[in-house]
């Protein structure tokens, strides 16, 4: 399997997915935070935070796999 | 002798009915897209056609299994069920099905599923498809579905299970095509569901489940539902990154993605529930096709 930067369909396919993921995912997350009640306590607003953050920690996390692949 | 005449034609009809309401447990509709992932998957494993023996008994494992988890989720949700016009027609809530008996069935199709899919296929897929019920009853109707706005994101992982059933029934391991193919379907379902949570707020406020629009309102879940869509996109032409995937799928994949962004930005800008609708079918053509692109990619 070639590369990342040698092959044009791995490369343009990574861009686009890092185009699409980064920014569209750091508004969604910034977004969810801000709608958090301010009456949940503390255990509730962690437990909101991480239910927000995981699905993009796995995104983070497939981007890397895909690009060392 | 009008009973002799009479009676088993009676009790084909009874049987008929039954064997109906039981089928209704298991929600067939859903599962349908549920192996069309699962049979794509196995077409990509396979880089072609898998043996069909082996197709046909992972479908069926499969199908139970997922039929397995909605009809322990009817038992779960039967007071909630008959809140919602959407479910209170299903089997249990109607009375047609005691709880006991629709949980009993369910944890039966789980059971049976796991010893199809060990039998033909391998202990791996057996594993994964019992997870994925699993997840299903215990991560998201138990535990998320009625304590957070979060419910299908995290509780759709329990979905995106068949693609990995699948692959593993033909590979009897999991590589990271089949995780992306994971993802996909992870990533799909919150555009998908919350578009259908527009359609169905009031149900969902009426029983008191905690669903996006509910909690926070209509133009927060169709911008929610805007930047999903945008994050699945990436994620879908992962495979092609990743060089798992080639110039077939990535094409198709393209132009299936900017319907299904148009059709969210559509949503997202103007308020209707024809775009909410539109949205939501459009998504279930949308997985079905990506994942078949997939198999003919890899063929």
């Amino acid at each position: 399997m070639s590369a990342l930067y040698d092959s044009p369909l791995r490369f343009v396919a990574f861009v686009l997915a890092v185009v699409m993921i980064i920014p569209a995912g750091w508004l969604s997350l910034r977004h969810m935070l801000e709608l958090r009640p301010a009456e949940d306590g503390p255990r509730a607003r962690a437990l909101e935070a991480v239910w927000s953050i995981a699905p993009l920690v796995g995104l983070i996390a497939l981007l890397v796999l895909a690009g060392v692949q | 002798m009008s009973t002799d005449v009479v009676g088993p034609a009676h009790a084909s009809t009874r049987l008929s009915a039954i064997v109906t309401e039981y089928l209704k447990l298991t929600k067939p509709r859903v599962i349908s897209l549920l192996l069309v992932t699962t049979a794509a998957a196995m077409f990509t494993a396979a880089h072609g056609v898998p043996r069909g023996w082996l197709v046909l008994w992972t479908m069926v494992g499969g199908y139970l299994a997922a039929g397995g988890a909605n009809a322990i989720n009817h038992y779960v949700d039967r007071d909630i069920d008959g809140h919602m016009k959407r479910t209170d027609a299903r089997p249990v809530v109607a009375g047609s099905v005691t709880p006991r008996r629709a949980l009993v069935f369910g944890l039966a199709c789980g059971a049976v599923s796991a010893a199809i899919l060990a039998a033909a296929a391998n202990e791996l897929a057996a594993v994964l498809a019992v997870t994925g019920l699993a997840v299903y009853v215990g991560i998201y109707t138990l535990w998320l579905k009625r304590s957070t706005v979060h419910n299908i994101v995290i509780g759709g992982a329990a979905g995106a299970f068949p693609p990995l059933v699948g692959w593993a029934a033909v590979t009897d391991h999991i590589g990271l095509f089949a995780w992306l193919m994971f993802a996909i379907v992870f990533y799909w379902t919150p555009p998908h569901f919350w578009a259908l949570a527009l359609l169905l707020q009031n149900d969902y406020a009426a029983a008191g489940v905690p669903m996006l629009p509910v909690v926070h309102g209509e133009d927060a879940t169709r911008r929610q539902i805007f930047l999903w869509t945008l994050v699945m996109v990436g994620v879908t032409v992962l495979p092609c990154a990743a060089g798992l995937a080639g110039w077939t799928y990535f094409v198709g994949a393209l132009l299936l993605n900017a319907v299904f962004v148009v059709l969210a930005y559509r949503l997202w800008r103007t308020p209707s529930r024809t775009f909410a609708r539109w949205t939501f079918h459009y998504s279930l053509l949308y997985l079905a096709l990506v994942f078949v692109l997939m198999a003919i990619d890899a063929a």
